[in-house]
């Protein structure tokens, strides 16, 4: 590390003076103490369980607008969400289970978690770093005691409903999607892979769909992702022809669920929008 | 709660606080926003599609909570709080009492740069990013990301001598 950390700080027309790689080494000792810590944990854990509805807002002075503007770069990131997110979570939890397992070198970079099931033809093209905050032109700054931030820029402005509902259905969802503390499996590693199955099948092989689709409200009565579930579970209909009662389910869905990312797939697949080659 | 997702709080929670503490949130408040920053990477993880690196995405939502506590700051017209306290100094100079300091006065020097040339240097020389990610969560190309890099080192050494942290032109010229 020593070597290569050298060489990396006297890469470029300006090297890094002594003191300021001193000064980088011990800014990266900087963190939260061990109270702290288990303080941050703590307080993730209370806000995530079901009898916090306004989590977040507790934590925020009781306000929730800081989380749902925090929210914008993780939504614009999704822009038009579609089921390959749930293969993705998949992955995205088993490497960080795995990352956190063990030790990680300074120098190495974090692994860009790659998608594993080809996109759904419906779905737009995913931007990558264009989809996140982009600054505005730097503002030339003296010498200010706190310099004004760069206003982040959510990309996507379908996210930007998000900031604008009201923070009724806000607490509402964040409670609706309250994983059960009394649910036999928390297990949202398991929940997703499950999930990603039902999306293998759908379509295709529409027995082994409902079977999944029971096996996961058996299993995850009120786990992570009942919502993508019931999205799911939808979509599952509609392609077995079953359309009253999809529509029937997708409008429960949309009372239970104001704002949810799925609507709009839900929207064009019972509009007949999607291409699906089997209706 | 899940032990595996304490367990990934607690691996990210150092970079979390050192970016919010660059991202200019005041020390008094690291703490609690921490707690936020993990709540709502936890509740959209769902969504998280894996175009980029997941410490850039993470820190995608360290600099809107950031910016969100800026934004009430000053729409309350209280004080800023950019510029913590210095620590105080000891009369016997400690190892990590002179980390600390060493660390405070980067600190200050960074706070005086523009976020995006500030936020460069950190993810890059502090967290050891490599500069693609670090591109991707400032949102520019790594050239870009390149320039503000050295842009952000000659600010500081100047900055830095200035401070009288670095002594003498001597030992720019040793580097140069």
């Amino acid at each position: 590390m020593g070597a290569r950390e050298d060489e990396r700080w006297a890469d470029g027309p300006t090297g890094l003076p002594q003191e300021l790689r001193d000064a980088v080494r011990a800014a990266r000792q900087e963190g939260p103490d061990a109270g702290q810590l288990d303080r941050i944990v703590a307080g993730v854990e209370g806000a995530l369980s079901p009898q916090h509805g306004d989590g977040v807002a507790s934590h925020a002075g009781g306000e929730g607008a800081g989380s749902s503007a925090a929210m914008k770069p993780a939504l614009a990131l999704t822009g038009k969400l579609t089921y390959v997110g749930i293969a993705i979570l998949t992955s995205a939890l088993a490497l960080m289970v795995w990352l956190s397992a063990r030790p990680q070198p300074r120098s190495a970079s974090p692994v860009a978690i790659q998608a594993t099931t080809p996109a759904p033809r419906a779905a737009a093209p995913q931007p990558s770093e264009a989809a996140l905050p982009t600054p505005p032109n730097e503002p030339v700054q003296a010498v200010p005691a706190s310099p004004e931030p760069e206003r982040p820029v959510a990309v996507d402005e379908s996210t930007a409903t998000e900031s604008t509902g009201s923070h009724g259905r806000r607490a509402a969802r964040r409670e609706s999607r309250a994983p059960s503390a009394d649910s036999a499996a928390s297990d949202p590693v398991e929940e997703a892979r499950l999930l990603r199955e039902v999306k293998r099948a759908l379509g295709a092989q529409p027995e082994r769909t409902e079977a999944l689709l029971r096996e996961h409200r058996e299993r995850f009565p009120r786990g992570y992702f009942v919502e993508e579930r019931e999205a799911l579970q939808i979509e599952a209909l509609w392609k077995t022809r079953r359309a009253s009662e999809a529509r029937a389910r997708a409008a429960r869905f949309k009372a239970s669920y104001p704002q949810s990312p799925y609507e709009r797939r839900l929207d064009d697949l019972l509009q007949g929008r999607l291409d699906d080659p089997r209706r | 709660m899940n032990d595996d997702v304490a367990t990934i709080i607690r691996q990210q929670a150092p970079f979390v606080w050192r970016a919010l503490r660059h991202l200019g949130v005041p020390p008094a408040q690291l703490e609690d926003l921490s707690q936020e920053v993990f709540i709502v990477m936890w509740r959209n993880l769902v969504r998280f599609r894996g175009d980029s690196a997941l410490t850039t995405w993470i820190y995608g939502i360290c600099r809107n909570v950031a910016w969100d506590v800026w934004r009430k700051r000053k729409r309350s017209r209280e004080q800023p709080h950019g510029q913590p306290p210095e620590p105080p100094v000891a009369e016997t100079q400690t190892p990590e009492l002179a980390r600390r300091e060493h660390s405070q006065r980067l600190h200050e020097a960074l706070q005086a740069l523009p976020e995006s040339t500030r936020m460069v240097f950190v993810l890059y020389e502090i967290e050891s990013m490599d500069m693609a990610d670090v591109a991707a969560a400032v949102g520019c190309t790594p050239s870009t990301a390149y320039s503000r890099l050295y842009s952000a080192r000659d600010r500081l050494r100047r900055g830095l001598t200035r401070a009288g942290v670095i002594e003498s032109d001597q030992d720019l010229a040793e580097v140069m």
